[in-house]
């Protein structure tokens, strides 16, 4: 489903990925955890063909990156980190784009919409401006934008991150139900610095520190995380 | 059916955010109105400040001036206000309360009558209010030419009427004693009569018949001369009028320039800011993620800032048109320019946002932009007048493309060949925005 050979990525001088190799099947749900610059995102944005490796490559669903970056659209839902909803549209008019601009017709968009809101939670929510939900709410309504053209692959980059407890801990429950309700077609990776929050989630857990995969357990053992997360950076 | 759903979105979000709203649309109306309120037609009238230094009179056989006569040719058009002393009245000018000073020194009328002399007025204006100058200078030559019809015209007068004496008789005065004057068609006539007496082999006759011939001669050259006098010699007068043919007024030449400042602000800011927004909602991520996405997100960035643009320019002409009675000479052309400059505005502006990518550094790119622009645009001052270099940049410059199409259609009554090559490189500049515009994912 999702394979990575070789992935580098250099900005200018700094490398922030070195040769970083793994394959996720289908129907596994995936943390990639790592502290700030571990080079967890770069790996994302790569993976949804946003930026392209230095060297190295991907496979997405069967389309090579970066060689064919322009169909891998269609099987990838993205979650970038921080904000990532037009404040001055409503959930609904959020959500309605960017499924349209992945080239979902406007009756499968009619059809899908209120059971993605549904199951984030945003069921009375479709009409309200992005701008006015508390955090939690909004990092909801950013993750169902990215469902509603079905992706094969869901990357999700930090979307814990400055949320408050309650709305931290309702997100993993929705996030949890979301892996565990999917079929085995959808494979998730999800980028935290938490090893909670991949424990919460997740049924398999990769490691990044200074840019190289450190780690790699099926299973979450939160201790193990937890001491491949505080190794130093290979030189 | 991409393109519509990102246009409507791009639409919606700055329809729906306030102060990009005001920033962007009901600013130029504002700058326009503004614009509008503070210019108007130069005053019919003119303060004159004039001191007049000579108190002589000039003598002409049909009559005499005074310096009057010069201050009756300017009272047409300006108030004039006689000072004691040259320095009072440029003081007035000075102080702002007169706009030109004309100081008439000593001697004026006298060198008027001398041979191979100069008859010199003084003109004092305040240099660094170029276009009060400009105007006072214009008005005031303007009535010294009148005065100086009117002094020419009466010495042809008397020449003429010189001529006529000399060539019909009558009487004359030099100086108390009146003089008859025979004039040479009645010597003609009695040197005929006289030369008659005399047979026609004589000497006599031949030597007045040669008199006879040279006063014919003399009466021939007189009436050429009259006829040059009543023809030839009458001063030249000039009539002004635009390349459109008629009597253009100020606000239909200024309406070019707030279009530009209206379209530039307003279609540069958003080019740059509907892709700013993007990347300040953490939303540029998700667009380059999403299949194809590229050109049709930087197409629809690029129609919905060129209606931002448009929109208004649209309303100020409308206005215009309703309030001053301003129409172009030729709408379609107009509407042609008015597209092509929002579509090098927007393209600009998406210049820019490749340039910076937040907000606030992409509005302060943009500003950094326009403001050259602006001065070296030809609004201000005349890219003829600019130095060979500075010409050289002016000429390409956008806001200069969009000012001379604008200029072109809707005071100049020029054809679309005209203003083609400012539309088509106002065209190519909103190309090179939806290409080359699109911010990179860092």
């Amino acid at each position: 489903m999702l394979r990575a050979d070789g992935l580098t990525r250099d900005y200018g001088r700094t490398r922030a990925l070195l040769d970083v190799s793994f394959h996720v099947p289908a129907g596994q749900t995936v943390a990639l955890l790592g502290a700030n610059g571990a080079g967890k995102s770069t790996l994302l944005n790569i993976l949804a063909g946003v930026l392209s490796p230095t060297s190295g490559t991907a496979t997405v669903v069967g389309v090579e990156l970066p060689r064919d970056r322009r169909r891998i659209g269609a099987m990838v839902g993205f979650v970038p980190q921080g904000e990532s909803l037009y404040r001055e549209l409503t959930v609904s008019e959020n959500v309605r784009f960017f499924a349209r601009s992945h080239g979902v017709s406007r009756a499968d968009i009619g059809r899908r919409l209120p059971a993605v809101l549904e199951r984030m939670g945003l069921a009375d929510r479709g009409d309200q401006r992005a701008g006015t939900l508390s955090g939690g709410l909004r990092q909801r309504a950013a993750i169902a934008a990215s469902l509603l053209h079905e992706p094969r692959v869901l990357l999700l980059d930090e979307p814990t991150t400055g949320l408050d407890p309650v709305a931290r801990e309702k997100l993993l429950d929705l996030l949890s139900d979301l892996t565990r309700q999917e079929d085995t077609k959808r494979c998730v990776l999800m980028c935290t610095h938490d090893v909670h929050d991949a424990a919460r989630v997740a049924n398999r857990a990769l490691v990044l520190v200074g840019g190289r995969l450190v780690h790699d357990s099926p299973g979450i053992d939160e201790a193990a995380l937890s001491a491949a997360f505080r190794q130093e950076a290979p030189a | 059916m991409r393109l519509l759903a990102h246009v409507s979105k791009d639409a919606r979000l700055l329809v729906r955010h306030r102060v990009l709203l005001a920033v962007l649309l009901a600013y130029p109306l504002v700058l326009t109105g503004v614009l509008a309120a503070a210019f108007q037609e130069p005053p019919d009238t003119l303060t004159l400040a004039v001191h007049d230094a000579d108190a002589g009179t000039l003598e002409l056989p049909s009559g005499n001036l005074t310096t009057s006569d010069v201050l009756a040719s300017a009272s047409a058009y300006a108030d004039i206000h006689v000072y004691p002393s040259q320095a009072a009245a440029i003081q007035m000018v000075r102080d702002g309360q007169a706009d030109a000073a004309l100081l008439i020194p000593r001697g004026f009328l006298d060198s008027l009558t001398s041979l191979g002399e100069n008859a010199t007025l003084r003109l004092v204006v305040d240099e660094s209010d170029a276009i009060r100058a400009g105007v006072a200078a214009a008005s005031v030559e303007g009535a010294i030419e009148a005065f100086l019809k009117r002094v020419i015209e009466q010495k042809i007068r008397d020449v003429d009427d010189l001529l006529a004496l000399t060539r019909d008789g009558g009487t004359t005065r030099i100086g108390p004693v009146p003089v008859a004057v025979l004039g040479i068609d009645a010597a003609l006539e009695r040197i005929r009569q006289a030369r008659d007496t005399f047979a026609r082999d004589s000497n006599d006759y031949e030597r007045l018949q040669q008199v006879v011939a040279f006063l014919v001669q003399a009466d021939g050259i007189l009436a050429d001369s009259t006829l040059y006098l009543t023809t030839t010699a009458q001063p030249l007068s000039i009539q002004r009028e635009g390349l459109a043919g008629a009597d253009t007024r100020l606000h239909q030449i200024v309406l070019p320039g707030a279009l530009v400042l209206g379209l530039s602000w307003t279609g540069a800011l958003a080019g740059a800011l509907l892709w700013a927004r993007e990347h300040d909602a953490g939303t540029l991520r998700r667009l380059h993620a999403a299949p194809a996405a590229g050109l049709v997100t930087a197409t629809s960035k690029t129609l919905v800032g060129i209606l931002a643009g448009l929109l208004p320019a649209l309303i100020i002409l409308a206005l215009a048109a309703v309030v001053l009675s301003i129409t172009p000479t030729s709408w379609s052309l107009t509407l042609l320019a008015l597209l092509a400059a929002s579509a090098g505005a927007v393209g600009l502006g998406q210049l820019a946002s490749r340039v910076a990518h937040e907000t606030a550094s992409s509005s302060l790119v943009v500003v950094l932009a326009l403001v050259p622009m602006l001065m070296l645009g030809g609004l201000f001052y005349p890219i003829a007048y600019m130095p060979a270099a500075a010409q050289a940049v002016a000429r390409v410059l956008p806001l200069t493309l969009a000012t001379d199409a604008l200029r072109g259609a809707m005071v100049r009554g020029d054809a679309l060949a005209d203003i083609l090559p400012a539309l088509a490189g106002l065209f190519l500049l909103g190309a090179l925005g939806v290409v080359l515009g699109r911010p990179r994912v860092q």
